[in-house]
């Protein structure tokens, strides 16, 4: 099923607003009602319906000292909140998404001792290493 | 950038374009979608889409549902993110990296190493020794490598690494 079907003009241009913002880490209910141009009590309703039908999730956070519902997209917002594995390492490394990397070991065709991507991945560090 | 957003970043640089385009589809669907209508939905072509699924699901990212049309008696494949286990997929994914670089530290440790100082090319103790200490590419002489600085690299990559995995195993322990 498609996310936008069956949905208000008014709540399919809220759904917009949260999809794209949900890219950056979500929106705080406050800055879509001034986005909207409405008031808190029918950007509420609105939320509500989208909350009701599964398109959308608030999660309370802490904004300059007051408590407030920030709005993600779902499927997006569930790996928000559950996803907080360091990548900031391990992304630099060729291995992490390498196709061969279950036939790759010492010995073998594929290997980390002679990997060209590895070797220069490791030439950058060094390069790195020794500027510092 | 949150962790999501590296991933996607990952995904774009190593996977392509459309990974990535079709990674962030599913992510905007509440729920799961049809090959086809994610081709619709992206204006892409349903073999681009269906590639870069196929690519995803290589890695565990995303899964599928398979149904078959009462009417064209074909299968329908629904399509979705990983969700419940993508969190446990990557932290298995940052192991296997962490065996790598294991591996390939104590290649390091382990062997001799020679270079060209003409062409730059790197020969073990034995591949150097059966070329005769000279290059098989340009015949120039073999000088001695100091590999020390590549060891250091290797073992603090590799404790990093396993300083995260020891902490991020412990909080999908306690979280599930």
């Amino acid at each position: 099923m498609s996310t936008s079907s069956k949905l208000s003009a008014e709540e399919l241009k809220a759904y917009n607003i949260i999809r794209e913002e949900s890219v950056k880490g979500g929106i705080l209910q406050p800055e879509l009602w001034k986005k909207l141009g409405i008031n808190s009590k029918h950007g509420s309703r609105i939320i509500l319906k989208l909350i009701k039908k599964g398109l959308v999730q608030r999660i309370l956070v802490e904004h300059n000292g007051r408590r407030v519902y920030k709005l993600l997209t779902t499927t997006r917002s569930i790996l928000v909140q559950k996803f907080n594995i360091n990548l900031n390492l391990v992304s630099e490394i060729p291995c992490f998404l390498c196709r061969e990397i279950d036939k790759c070991s010492l010995g073998n065709y594929f290997s980390p001792a002679t990997c060209p991507k590895l070797t220069s991945y490791i030439l950058t560090k060094l390069n790195h290493f020794s500027k510092t | 950038m949150n962790s999501l957003n590296v991933l996607i970043s990952v995904i774009s640089n190593e996977l392509g374009e459309d990974a990535k385009k079709v990674f962030e589809a599913l992510l905007d669907e509440q729920d799961e979608i049809t090959d086809e209508q994610l081709a619709q939905k992206l204006n892409m072509k349903v073999n681009d889409v269906r590639r870069a699924l196929y690519e995803l699901s290589r890695l565990n990212l995303t899964i599928y549902r398979r149904v078959r049309d009462k009417t064209t008696n074909w299968y329908v494949y629904y399509w979705r993110i990983n969700t419940e286990e993508l969190p446990s997929i990557i932290l298995q994914r940052k192991r296997s990296v962490l065996r790598k670089i294991l591996n390939r530290l104590e290649y390091e440790q382990n062997n001799q190493f020679f270079i060209c100082p003409f062409d730059g090319s790197r020969y073990t103790f034995d591949e150097a020794y059966e070329n005769g200490f000279t290059c098989p590419r340009c015949g120039g002489e073999l000088q001695a490598l100091d590999n020390s600085q590549v060891i250091e690299i290797l073992r603090r990559i590799a404790e990093r690494l396993q300083e995260e995995i020891n902490i991020e195993e412990h909080k999908l322990s306690s979280s599930s």
